[in-house]
């Protein structure tokens, strides 16, 4: 009987253990919601590049640093050039590959709302450290800051990781 | 500690490194460009953007994304602009969409495309060159300007 006992308390034991472990790695797959940004209001930028625009995903690294991939999907309407980038952990604004919202007047024609996705992949060399990284969307207008402004519709900022 | 503790242990070991293994994004899977590259000439050329990914034994489709600030200057109306795939060195392909705007000035676009293990993935190590050039009559004259851009591939799992 006591045998019996000890054999379930053992199986239990196990049990719990592999389902714990089953659970975390279920979670890691899982993206937490600090690094997704939706649902976002419309808002008009406007001035020189580069300045923070406040939106901003967290990412966790581990303790051997690994890249990541950011990807801006977003709706915009702009007459002037703009430079968009991310700031790594408050540094300043840097461009981690394409950069440029611009306007497209022979193919979409003046005021037109365009929808392209960025994809930008930073490295362990970029300023990414162990532990919480906040990444910010930067940037500003690169041609004429005093005329017309950029328009931002509905977008999404996430960010994915290596665990 | 007895062998079956230890054997225990060594289970639970091997179950998070495999977890930590999975999730881990090689170096090699991504690609970034950020200073301005010029291509001239017909399809098809190399464009010099590679990433790799190790298949395990039973190959899976991979995903490859190209994102990229770009413009294109066509003479004399000539065709088209491709962007593709070379994978493990054969010929250059398209998986999806890859005809580049008829822009005289920058735009911003974002491929994506889907590689079966039928369409020459192996076990191990797969490179993936990004390749293209101009199609159509004057193509040899027709220019690809990349200002900035990001390659890169995943398994599909």
């Amino acid at each position: 009987m006591r045998a019996e006992l000890k054999a379930i308390k053992r199986f239990a034991t196990t049990f719990v253990l592999l389902a714990a472990i089953m659970g975390i790695a279920t979670a890691a797959f899982a993206v937490p919601s600090n690094q997704v940004l939706t649902n976002l209001g419309g808002r008009t930028i406007t001035g020189p590049c580069c300045f923070s625009w406040g939106e901003d995903v967290t990412v966790t690294e581990p303790r051997a640093v690994v890249p990541v991939v950011v990807t801006w999907s977003v709706n915009f309407q702009a007459r002037d050039i703009f430079q968009v980038g991310i700031s790594v952990n408050g540094h300043e604004c840097q461009f981690f590959g394409p950069q440029l919202l611009t306007d497209e007047p022979e193919s979409q024609g003046v005021d037109a709302f365009r929808a392209p996705t960025f994809q930008w992949v930073m490295l362990p060399s970029d300023g990414l450290i162990q532990g919480s990284n906040t990444l910010t969307l930067c940037g500003g207008d690169i041609t004429a800051p005093e005329h017309d402004g950029l328009t931002l519709g509905l977008r999404t900022l996430s960010v994915t990781i290596s665990k | 500690m007895n062998k079956t503790r230890m054997a225990r242990m060594a289970i639970i070991c091997l179950i998070v490194g495999a977890t930590s293994t999975v999730f881990a994004v090689p170096p090699g899977q991504v690609f970034r460009l950020t200073t301005p590259v010029q291509f001239f000439g017909p399809c098809c050329i190399s464009l010099n953007e590679f990433v790799q990914v190790t298949e395990p034994a039973k190959p899976v489709p991979v995903v490859v994304t190209w994102s990229a600030d770009y413009f294109t200057v066509r003479q004399n109306g000539g065709g088209n602009v491709l962007a593709g795939l070379m994978v493990n060195g054969g010929p250059c392909q398209l998986y999806g969409s890859g005809q580049l705007s008829d822009t005289d000035f920058e735009v911003q676009r974002a491929f994506q495309w889907i590689v079966f293990p039928s369409d020459g993935l192996v076990p191990g190590l797969n490179t993936f060159a990004l390749c293209g050039g101009a199609t159509g009559a004057n193509a040899e004259t027709n220019e690809l300007e990349i200002r900035g851009s990001t390659l890169v591939v995943r398994l599909s799992k």
